[in-house]
């Protein structure tokens, strides 16, 4: 009785130095939080493909928008949605919609996702747009993606690249989708009105973030 | 007789008790989880949302278990669910990782489809990441959301966190 007393005693002593770490911990929450919400306009940015080139929102003039989506090799629900992904290109790039992958997932934390293994899996699967490294994850944090998949929709406007459509692909990850999220949204994007769902959640892998964040 | 009779009685009780770790995998709608949670007082219910495909949350279940087994270390009685994400419709891939990771704690199946509505209706703050936590203390009104994954240190101060704070 007397150890378990003061251990407790311990423990409760503890508690001050447990509080603060906490709200450090929940500061960081919120930090992650505050990435871009439906309506905000998106600064343009500059990644490296697994090409070797940089591409950025201008590296395509004539699109209307784009659809980014934050991907990985490794989590098993991102992998069942590549092919989904795939299908979003090719029946929205020519339409002005181009899809643009970004790997969010730090390469030291979760083996299997780095340059070469980006390529690798690319070329396996036969992407037909460009995967993006993030290193620092500055874009990541930038759009508030917090799991794969994460799809971003923006629509390129006269007075910038507004977000009109955060969240899932679809309302189902292994088995038959019954509503087809991002495309609906494109679709009402490219008949000129606005996405009637508009954001979305979905279960999905948390982000590997780097030890040195 | 008498002796085959307690020699039964004996082989009963003794499976009963190694067979305890071991429940049955069970499907749980979100409202059963609620009502369980919402019953129970002061128990602090340490509900782990995972799944068979996702790494991280793996990686992280021994510390779950590991804590809740040290009696002396918690303050209040602990209940550990680990509840699974995977499909409702197959639940031998959850019963055969149970069976095999030799998981000691309760483990469920959340029978639920719609992730546009069970994932609001669990915690607003989640987006649907997993690993993901929830601490909840019916007696003291406390339901505290973490969407993360945990080291054994993390998870040991959240839950000291969850147990010392007010409300």
């Amino acid at each position: 009785m007397k150890r378990i007393t003061s251990k407790l005693k311990n423990r409760l002593s503890g508690a001050i130095v447990v509080v603060m770490a906490s709200m450090m911990v929940l500061g960081y929450a919120q930090a992650q939080e505050s990435g871009y919400q439906v309506g905000d306009k998106v600064a343009d940015f500059s990644l490296k493909n697994i090409d070797g080139k940089t591409v950025s929102f201008s590296s395509f003039p004539d699109a209307k928008g784009y659809i980014v989506v934050f991907t990985c090799n490794t989590c098993p629900v991102a992998k069942s949605y590549e092919e989904r992904i795939k299908e979003l290109d090719a029946t929205y790039k020519s339409a002005g919609y181009p899809v643009i992958a970004i790997n969010p997932n730090d390469p030291v934390v979760q083996k299997g996702e780095d340059l070469a293994d980006m390529q690798q899996r690319a070329k396996d699967k036969g992407f037909t747009f460009p995967y993006l490294l993030d290193p620092g994850h500055v874009v990541t944090k930038q759009f508030g993606a917090t799991r794969t998949p994460h799809i971003f929709i923006v629509e390129k406007t006269e007075a910038g690249n507004v977000v009109q459509y955060i969240g899932a692909i679809d309302d189902n990850s292994n088995g038959e989708p019954s509503k087809f999220f991002a495309k609906n949204a494109v679709d009402e994007l490219l008949a000129g009105s606005k996405p009637t769902t508009n954001f979305t959640k979905a279960v999905g892998c948390t982000i590997k973030w780097g030890k040195t964040i | 007789m008498k002796q085959v009779l307690g020699f039964m009685m004996l082989a009963f009780l003794t499976s009963a008790y190694i067979d305890r770790p071991s429940k049955a995998v069970h499907l749980s709608t979100l409202d059963e989880l609620e009502t369980r949670l919402s019953q129970g007082g002061d128990t602090i219910f340490v509900v782990n949302f995972w799944a068979t495909w996702c790494g991280p949350c793996v990686k992280e279940m021994p510390y779950f278990e590991q804590l809740v087994s040290d009696k002396s270390a918690n303050l209040s009685p602990i209940k550990l669910l680990f509840v699974s994400l995977d499909s409702p419709k197959k639940p031998q891939v959850v019963e055969k990782f149970v069976a095999d990771k030799k998981i000691r704690n309760e483990v469920l199946i959340l029978n639920e489809t719609d992730q546009q509505e069970y994932i609001d209706r669990i915690s607003e703050e989640w987006s649907g990441a997993i690993p993901a936590t929830l601490l909840v203390q019916k007696s003291k009104n406390k339901r505290k959301f973490h969407e993360q994954e945990f080291t054994l240190e993390q998870l040991e101060q959240s839950l000291l966190a969850f147990q010392t704070q007010s409300q």
